[in-house]
């Protein structure tokens, strides 16, 4: 192939990583609702563009085993195989495969997997149908109600040529006699070809291009053009083996035309793939005649018409429906740069206004105030063209919970609510790993087996809903089951026997306060909570990283009756509120969703815990942070009070001490730079408004 | 002036792909659709020189727009767009008035040949 493939590398994967979902969430549908048409058509569509992008690309095992899939799932659709548990799993299998060929190119890792297996055994479902079906009709000896087989081509072409009526045969045959199908192959050949007057028999030689694929529809073209400008006598090989490509690449043909040679030369020669078309002699009739092809193969115009008609009536209601809107797929990395290049934007027009006011020219104050509203609605814009809707991520899920629950023995109805609810892409990337350890969790520990369910009186099937809700400038994602639920006495007294509390903090303690312990670091990992829940598994991970985006998240649950948790998350990540706070000169950003409050401190009230530096603050031990000595800046001689910012980041609380608070403000962040990206406790930077550049402190990595 | 072709196909992949071969060629591609419905409305729009037609499409297949856009104008020019093993569906589309088709994976010599040739007719 003389062009450069891998330019469109990166757009393969995301289109084929997309088709994936589909597949993986259609066969969930499907699985729900078995023979559905509409999801088995869709199923087979998706298979079968991924398999022309993957040949498009060189990608030959993906290429395939989606080729493979296409041939069962096109059973499917058929009705010739049955859907089934077995299947639905071996298509499941062919998927994940799919996905890891697709991740792998994505990483360029050059793996070979081993796809024999799942092609045998798609292969095997494949052939089993074709017996099944062999079986049932041999003995019939009837025409079943024809189930029409993509796969066999030229087959089709005979099952219409079956069905044709005699108008056909007077259309194709220009100025023959009305027959009837059967004897008109006879007729045609038997016919001197003087009866026509004017035309004159050519034989030609008709050669494809080397590399000519479906050969046979070329010849069908060939006959279709020929039969245009004259008729077909006879062919050699025969139409049928010429139908089924058992030629190599040139064939001859008899053709009855008025027309020139040059005439029929050149008609030929539009057709793409023919090479070549020679003339053998002008006396075709000496030709052992084979078949004859004319009245096989070209169909009924005419009933072909009527039908092309009904079916274009109902598409054209179809067609009036509004207008789809035009998308165009951007790299998220350009989205990023016009947030920054607007960011700066702002920081500019923030100096202007300084500006304007201190020279005090009130024509600039004016253009600036309108500069500032485009400013604030291109800012708008460009936020609204980041969010993407919550499928994008929900769509994965289905198929996760289902083979959880399969392999935990469990029965679970899983509901999706509020998939169009948009969010920052990037949030969006970040809460995938979250949601789906609260979606594993409440398979596992959350939802009971349906013998204790029945026991307790539910119904056998537990559900489990995962719900997207826009809350003004929060968008709320709720992960709830109708499970066992947490027994929050059993969580704490098991941290008491366990020494993570002793037995006056016990009492203080609500219900609320279940999902601190649940969260903390390793709680259940641990401790090998047996019995009681488990529901501690991944859960500080889940928290820390809701909060590091600027979120919360929430846990509510009723003992017997389920447990929901709730991420609470902002609408986007690009322009944060922080506290600014300076240390030795420079200045760094605090997001403040982390900030708990913020406190002057004597130096003296600074005392030592077991070598550790602490503050006490209303009855409350804090671990005390120098700022400038954990960035490695040198010590500031000076004694006397100083600002601490408290920060609470996974239930720990820390004061950090800065030299000087500076603020609140709305920060635009820009992301460092990869070759920076390594470096813990940054989170970025912003340019603020006098043109200084200030790092933003990344909290929860800075205390871990 | 430069030929123009609309592109129909439902992978964005390979509307690009078909795109820069095309445009490569000094083809100009006025107009995209990622299903029958939308091709045929495109065509309305845009009347183009010639039309690049995927097979398998959602909401309305190549074939059916074939024949709906056969409908509007007998003397349009449309080259399906097929994978291997689909004869009979490519048989279906000429019968309908498709010029010719090309096979994916796509060689550009090739979509160039069919397309040139489709023009010529």
């Amino acid at each position: 192939m003389d062009m450069d493939i891998s330019q469109y590398k990166e757009l393969f994967i995301s289109e084929a990583q997309e088709h994936l979902e589909a597949l993986n969430q259609s066969m969930v549908d499907l699985e729900k609702d078995p023979g559905n048409p509409d999801v088995l058509t869709e199923i087979f569509r998706s298979a079968h563009t991924l398999k022309g992008m993957s040949a498009t690309m060189g990608f030959d095992q993906l290429t395939e085993l989606s080729h493979e899939m296409e041939n069962v799932l096109d059973g499917l659709r058929s009705g010739d195989i049955e859907v089934s548990t077995d299947i639905v799993d071996l298509l499941f299998g062919c998927f994940d495969m799919l996905g890891t060929m697709v991740a792998d190119i994505s990483e360029e890792s050059g793996k070979i997997l081993d796809t024999r297996p799942l092609i045998e055994a798609l292969r095997a479902v494949y052939a089993g149908e074709k017996g099944a079906i062999a079986g049932m009709e041999a003995p019939a000896g009837a025409q079943k109600k024809a189930k029409p087989k993509r796969k066999t081509g030229p087959a089709t072409g005979q099952k219409r040529r079956e069905e044709t009526s005699e108008e056909e045969v007077v259309e194709a045959v220009p100025g023959g006699e009305e027959e009837e199908p059967e004897v008109a192959a006879e007729a045609i050949a038997e016919a001197p070809l003087e009866e026509v007057p004017g035309e004159k028999p050519w034989r030609l030689l008709v050669t494809l291009d080397k590399d000519c694929v479906l050969k046979s529809v070329r010849v069908f073209m060939i006959f279709k053009k020929l039969a245009q400008i004259g008729r077909v006598i006879s062919s050699r090989p025969s139409v049928e083996d010429l139908e089924d490509e058992k030629f190599d690449r040139s064939f001859e043909v008899v053709v009855s035309t008025k027309e020139g040679l040059e005439s029929v030369r050149k008609a030929l020669l539009t057709i793409a793939e023919v090479h070549e078309v020679e003339v053998v002699s002008a006396e075709g009739a000496e030709m052992p005649v084979e078949e004859v092809a004319a009245g096989g193969i070209i169909e009924d115009e005419r009933e072909k018409e009527e039908a092309a008609g009904d079916q274009s009536q109902e598409a054209a209601g179809m067609s009036t429906g509004p207008v789809r809107t035009q998308s165009v797929r951007v790299n998220i990395s350009r989205l990023d740069n016009l947030m920054n290049l607007i960011g700066e934007l702002v920081i500019n027009r923030t100096r202007l206004q300084e500006i304007a006011s201190s020279m005090n020219i009130g024509e600039l104050k004016e253009a600036l105030a309108q500069t500032a509203r485009l400013t604030a609605d291109l800012q708008d814009e460009v936020m609204k063209t980041r969010m993407v809707p919550v499928e994008h991520i929900f769509n994965r899920f289905p198929r996760m919970v289902r083979d959880l629950a399969k392999s935990r023995e469990k029965e679970v109805d899983f509901v999706i609510e509020g998939k169009d609810i948009e969010l920052d892409r990037t949030i969006l990337d970040e809460i995938s790993d979250p949601l789906m350890h609260l979606l594993r969790n409440a398979v596992d520990h959350g939802i009971d087996s349906p013998e204790e369910r029945e026991a307790r009186g539910k119904p056998r099937r537990g559900s489990i809903r995962l719900m997207a809700r826009r809350d003004r400038n929060y968008v709320s994602i709720e992960v709830s089951d109708d499970g066992k639920g947490v027994d929050a006495q059993k969580i704490f007294d098991l941290a008491e026997s366990n020494g993570l509390m002793s037995s006056e903090e016990r009492k203080a303690l609500s219900e609320d306060d279940i999902l601190r312990f649940l969260a903390m670091p390793g709680f259940s990992s641990a401790e090998e909570v047996s019995g009681v829940s488990g529901r501690g598994v991944g859960l500080d991970v889940v928290k820390n990283k809701v909060e590091s985006l600027g979120g919360m998240l929430i846990m509510q649950s009723v003992k017997g009756e389920g447990t929901t948790f709730a991420l609470k998350l902002p609408l986007t990540l690009a322009i944060i509120q922080a506290l600014l706070v300076r240390v030795r000169g420079e200045i760094y950003a605090i997001p403040l969703g982390v900030v708990a409050e913020t406190a002057v401190i004597s130096s003296h009230e600074v005392k030592y815990v077991s070598n550790q530096e602490v503050i006490f603050l209303r009855d409350e031990t804090l671990p005390l942070m120098r700022l400038g000595r954990y960035l490695g800046l040198p010590d500031e001689n000076g004694q006397g009070s100083f600002p601490v910012v408290v920060v609470e980041v996974a239930l720990k609380s820390v004061a950090i001490a800065v030299d000087e608070l500076m603020g609140q403000q709305e920060i635009v962040i820009t992301s460092l730079d990869r070759f920076l990206k390594r470096i813990r406790g940054f989170g970025g930077a912003t340019i603020l408004g006098t043109g200084e550049v200030a790092l933003i402190l990344d909290i929860p990595t800075l205390l871990s | 002036m430069a030929p123009t072709v609309l592109i129909v196909d439902d992978a964005l992949f390979m509307r690009m792909m078909i795109r820069d071969i095309l445009s490569k060629d000094g083809f100009e591609v006025v107009g995209e659709a990622e299903n029958g419905v939308e091709a045929v409305e495109r065509f309305k729009e845009m009347k183009p020189d010639l039309v690049t037609m995927d097979i398998v499409m959602p909401e309305m297949d190549g074939i059916e727009a074939v024949k709906q856009i056969m409908k509007i104008d007998p003397d349009a020019k449309i080259l399906m767009c097929s994978a291997m093993g689909q004869q009979p569906l490519v048989v279906e589309a000429l019968e309908a008035g498709a010029k010719d088709f090309i096979i994916k994976p796509f060689q550009p010599s090739k979509v160039i040949e069919a397309v040139e040739k489709a023009l010529k007719e």
